[in-house]
């Protein structure tokens, strides 16, 4: 415990207050642990002779800030109000206020999820994964927390939504193993999953040993198992007989018992394919911790340290020594000890992708890439961050609110790129193109004027729906279970037909001329299309339980889940490809962090040419009839200039572009450029 | 300043001086005058040495690890519990099987050529990926170019409105153009289905309207693109994608993009899925003269039901890849095609008792390639009795790109300096053409 006392030490010290930090942090501490950021770079760079960049002016700042802090541009009256606003702390309000806004959230949700590649649609855990980690995110869940609880779970994912980390590998758990060392830990051990790692010191045992905290893996629902049994006991009574043991002979006591196991097996054979259908999606939505498993090492292993296909025990292999963990505790001590303050890794992880996330290049670049030996930039700084982050029990708002606040946040940006894969003392931040969420998030200011950053309430209330089911289900009587079963097939053999019947008169409409002929099939395939979707839904046992019990206004709330004016972070993940998100790199969820910002022509076609791009036409936007209420030409101008570059144009800009503000069309003309411009797609 | 200093004159000059940037400084420059006079003409020595035939590539990549031992390479001998319910079927080349999932292939056997010995030591997806793309380990201190980019850069200034490099539904992490200049960045088509779009003006914009936008456009960015154009190569990358973009629209081989010119039976030949149609999109672009096409499909991550998902997927890849094959014969254009099948790596031949699936297995596994000089009918490299370890003929990442250069007459260790002053090739550090591939 003498490191943990040392380190909470060190950190009262370094945050300048006498009792640990209140939560969320006084404006105090933040601008004091701000301030010794900015003092520990400043000496670095003295060190180095090296000046810091210049301070950005207030509409720089402007732009920076709701972009890096809520993901989206100021609407105008944002941007009137901040650049208005004679107080000389206006810029650390805004960081404050931004800070603890919805909007920081949705913002930070979008990076989490790319980090741990969420997909929504993926089976139903992915809807209950994504709303459990967006709320987990606005009620300021720790990071420690947030983590413990995805490693540690276990279940039906209705009961244990942050069981979707594991579902979301379901076969894999040797590939979900290294990704969790990779994302939480920074360490690429990857390699020795299948050989001894060639540059580090990781051999393929200790990649098992490591491994084996997830060795009981099975990916099935223990809770649709037992509804299974015992609707087979109320059905079969005699199941739960025993053996007769009036009979002397032994064999025939023994041929009598055989007997009634396989009458048992067979009853519950009969129960299980009478309500398969009932429970076909259990097993992909649920994990079972088995304490009976264990990890084994491959069959073809070829090291004499061990033998191949032997049975491996888990064991920590840096950090805390974790050894002789009994098997029913084995994912809760991992969990507990990948989290641990004490772990050399975990801490400046996330801090190092915070700050990256922050100011564009991680103090060790890239982020998930530590060895032992690794040599950050400003090793003091990273020092601190690890410490702030501890001090502030990993809140991640309150840490982000600490690096938005530094002076180095106000910098100009370098006009060189940073080298990927080297240290370099920060003089200023990267310059950092949108991402596509934040592309995505500001075309909605732009088109609508103003933007929703609460999350949206459809997500939320359709996982609830799905949960509420599968309750019902678990608990129904056996009687009820039966007839679902029953209807789910009868259902799906009718859905079979109706399907097959669609292809036969998909074909005959082909051949069929034009006229009364053709016309009759386009309406005997009407027909066979509306069957099709009833049956569709009628072989969803949940859809089915929730038409016995949701009203009308249940399925209202579901339909509205669509909906074009939420957040980025709102809509399910990934985004399909072609879509603006996808075209501006919006990540495919398939690898952490898949997000890019690569330039490429299709982007330059949608900002071109893509009525969905268009802020000038269409008719959902606002700005058009916006411009054309206002009187002169240098209040439109101003007004494009807000909206597009968070500020007022130059005397100069003033001069140049207002003639083109007074006719519609070059005003149109003018204001599409902007949307293409480097100054509108990159964040100085 | 002088408020009209934004004039002509000044933006022609920073025009001239961003043209001087992107080129003038562009690594390796010298490689562009040796290649420009004659861009596309093969090396005299590779010709002479059988490779240099093709002239268009269409790389089809098996995102997630394909099984070689149900597909490229059938084990009937191996024990049950390897082997599975996979058949080996016959083709028409005396000797060499392939899985049963491949029936359609089985009959353009004496057009390809099997490699069965690829090995490599990268068991992870993104890893794997990278090296089969490159030719090179990922490294956080250097971007590698993919062998498409590769292509693009050894074979000059690019020609054509559309970029020599096109690069349909693959996923994020795509290596793409690596340290190059990012006029060698692929052009992503996301869904083959609706293409590329977004080519046409606004109805409401004419051509007054759309060039006043550009004009506008750098204009406005002046004094951004003063300050960053130099020292940021993204900076530098959406000046030169909005040209291309621009170059595009006015295109007269855009209709290459648009598969409902096809005809429907050809449509359907290729199969109604993405793949399918991005193989026939494939087909289509480098008809118009595109360098080099890759066709991502994506899903062959079987860690469990192997068997059936094989079912299912397998033949996708086996009716594209022979209708390819047929029709770029009709069309007189696979002796200057070659056709690529590469994946990550194959699955344990092992089967996973319990969930019938196969693991990840980069020891050894199978990819193909045909047409554009190959001499077909052949199985280069050997594995053993389950297909478990390479006996014969060992292949890696960087002789199989090392061949793709080869195959096209580019000199595949021709070194290129990164701007980190690092020397690269496009045969990766040590790789060699596979000789015997070529007929």
């Amino acid at each position: 415990m003498e490191f943990h006392a040392k380190t909470l030490a060190l950190t009262l010290f370094a945050l300048g207050v006498a009792t640990a930090p209140a939560k969320p942090l006084t404006e105090k501490q933040a601008q004091d642990a701000a301030a010794r950021i900015d003092t520990l770079i400043a000496a670095d760079l003295k060190a180095a002779n090296l000046p810091p960049n210049g301070r950005i002016d207030d509409g720089t700042f402007l732009r920076r800030a709701y972009l890096g802090i809520i993901g989206r541009i100021p609407t105008a009256e944002e941007s009137r109000a901040f650049l208005a606003d004679p107080s000389s702390m206006k810029r650390e309000t805004l960081v404050d206020a931004l800070v603890a806004s919805p909007g920081f959230d949705s913002h930070l949700f979008n990076w989490t999820a790319d980090l741990l590649r969420i997909q929504t649609e993926q089976e139903q855990f992915g809807l209950g994964w994504h709303v459990w980690l967006r709320k987990s995110l606005s009620e300021n869940k720790p990071w420690d927390v947030i983590v413990h609880e995805m490693l540690s779970s276990t279940g039906h994912a209705s009961k244990d939504p942050a069981v979707g980390y594991y579902l979301r590998d379901r076969n894999m758990q040797l590939d979900n193993f290294s990704n969790t060392m990779q994302v939480f830990l920074g360490r690429q051990i990857g390699c020795a999953q299948c050989h001894d790692h060639p540059f580090d010191d990781w051999s393929q045992l200790e990649y098992y040993q490591m491994a084996a905290f997830g060795g009981g893996f099975d990916y099935r629902s223990t809770d649709a198992l037992a509804t299974v049994r015992k609707a087979a006991m109320e059905l079969h009574p005699e199941r739960g007989a025993k053996a007769p043991d009036s009979s002397k002979d032994k064999k025939a006591k023994q041929r009598a018992l055989r007997e009634v196991q396989n009458k048992k097996g067979q009853d519950l054979k009969k129960v299980n394919k009478l309500l398969q259908p009932v429970f076909k999606d259990f097993n992909k939505n649920a994990l079972f911790d088995d304490p009976g498993r264990s990890l084994h090492l491959p069959e073809d292993y070829k090291y004499k340290d061990a033998k191949p296909n032997e049975k491996i025990a888990p064991e920590t292999l840096f950090g805390a020594q974790l050894a002789d963990v009994p098997p029913e505790q084995r994912r809760e001590a991992f969990a507990k000890w990948l989290t641990s303050p004490e772990n050399p890794y975990f801490t400046k992880v996330i801090a190092n992708r915070l700050w990256a996330r922050t100011f564009g290049h991680g103090l060790l670049d890239p982020v998930d890439d530590w060895k032992e030996d690794s040599q950050p930039a400003h090793p003091e700084v990273l020092a601190f961050l690890e410490t702030s982050m501890k001090a502030v029990d990993y809140d991640l708002r309150q840490f982000c609110r600490i690096l938005f606040r530094t002076n180095l946040f106000q910098r100009e940006c370098d006009p060189t790129e940073p080298e990927s894969g080297v240290a370099h003392l920060v003089r200023g931040p990267a310059l950092q193109r949108m991402s596509a969420e934040q592309l995505y998030d500001s075309m909605l200011v732009l088109t609508h004027g103003e933007v929703e950053d609460s999350p949206l309430a459809a997500n939320e209330s359709r996982w609830e729906n799905y949960t509420a089911g599968i309750e019902k289900i678990l608990n129904a009587e056996t009687h009820d279970l039966v007839l679902l079963g029953e209807a789910t097939t009868q259902a799906e053999a009718y859905f079979r037909e109706a399907k097959s019947e669609a292809l036969k008169l998909r074909g005959l409409i082909a051949k069929a001329k034009p006229g009364p002929e053709r016309s009759e099939l386009y309406r005997k395939m009407a027909a066979v299309q509306e069957k099709f979707a009833d049956y569709k839904r009628q072989r969803d046992p949940l859809k089915m339980t929730e038409m016995s019990m949701d009203s009308e206004e249940g399925r209202g709330k579901r339909k509205s889940g669509k909906n074009s004016s939420a957040r980025a972070s709102e809509q399910p993940a990934p985004f399909d490809p072609g879509t603006l998100v996808r075209e501006f790199g919006g990540s495919d969820r398939t690898t952490p962090s898949s997000g890019d910002t690569i330039p490429t022509v299709p982007q330059a076609l949608a900002l071109l040419n893509d009525p969905n791009t268009d802020i000038m036409g269409g008719k959902r936007n606002t700005l058009e009839s916006r411009l054309s209420s206002l009187k002169t030409p240098e209040e439109r101008l101003d007004l494009i200039f807000l909206l597009l570059y968070s500020r007022t144009p130059s005397a100069e800009e003033k001069t140049r572009y207002a003639p083109l503000a007074k006719d519609d069309r070059t005003l149109r003309d003018l204001t599409r450029a902007m949307l293409t411009s480097n100054r509108f797609i990159f964040i100085q | 300043m002088n408020p009209n200093s934004l004039n002509e004159l000044s933006r022609r000059d920073f025009l001239a001086r961003t043209a001087r940037t992107c080129f003038g400084l562009s690594i390796a420059g010298s490689a562009a005058e040796l290649f420009s006079p004659r861009a596309l003409a093969a090396d005299p020595a590779i010709v002479k040495a059988g490779g240099g035939k093709a002239k268009h590539v269409i790389y089809l990549y098996m995102s997630g690890g394909m099984t070689h031992i149900d597909t490229f390479d059938p084990k009937p001998e191996a024990p049950a519990d390897y082997r599975g319910p996979t058949e080996a079927i016959k083709t028409n080349v005396d000797g060499i099987q392939l899985g049963h999932c491949l029936p359609l292939l089985a009959q353009h056997m004496d057009k390809v050529a099997l490699i069965r010995s690829l090995s490599t030591t990268q068991g992870a997806h993104e890893q794997g990926k990278y090296l089969m793309h490159t030719g090179y380990s990922q490294r956080g201190t250097i971007a590698h170019p993919s062998s498409g980019a590769w292509v693009s850069r050894l074979s000059g200034e690019p020609q054509g409105s559309i970029p020599p490099f096109v690069l349909v539904g693959a996923g994020n992490r795509h290596p793409g153009s690596g340290f190059f200049e990012p006029k060698y960045a692929p052009l992503p088509i996301g869904d083959p289905k609706t293409g590329l779009r977004n080519i046409e003006k606004r109805s409401d914009t004419d051509d007054a309207s759309f060039q006043r936008q550009l004009d506008l456009r750098l204009e406005i960015d002046h004094d951004f693109d003063t300050r960053y154009h130099p020292g940021q190569r993204s900076v530098r990358a959406y000046n030169e994608v909005y040209d291309s973009a621009v170059k595009m629209m006015k295109s007269e081989d855009l209709e290459a993009f648009d598969l409902s010119r096809e005809p429907a039976d050809s449509r359907a030949a290729y199969g109604s899925d993405r793949f399918g149609q991005g193989v026939l999109l494939a087909r289509r672009l480098i008809e118009r003269g595109v360098r080099f096409v890759e066709v991502e499909y994506g899903g062959f991550d079987w860690h469990a039901d192997n068997f059936e998902q094989m079912e299912e997927k397998i033949p996708v890849l086996d009716q594209a890849l022979s209708t390819l094959i047929t029709d770029l014969e009709s069309k007189g254009l696979l002796e200057s095609t070659l056709i690529v099948v590469a994946t990550e790596f194959g699955r344990s031949p092992k089967i996973v008792e319990d969930k019938a699936g196969r693991n990840h297995y980069p020891k050894a596994f199978s990819c193909l390639m045909a047409g554009g000089g190959i001499k077909g009918g052949q199985a280069y490299g050997k594995t053993d009795e389950t297909a478990s370890n390479v006996i014969e003929n060992k292949v890696g990442a960087a002789d199989f790109n090392a061949s793709i250069a080869f195959a096209l007459g580019l000199p595949y260790d021709l070194i290129l300096m990164s701007p980190s002053k690092r020397p690269f090739k496009m045969g990766g550090k040590e790789g060699k053409p596979i000789a015997q591939l070529f007929a």
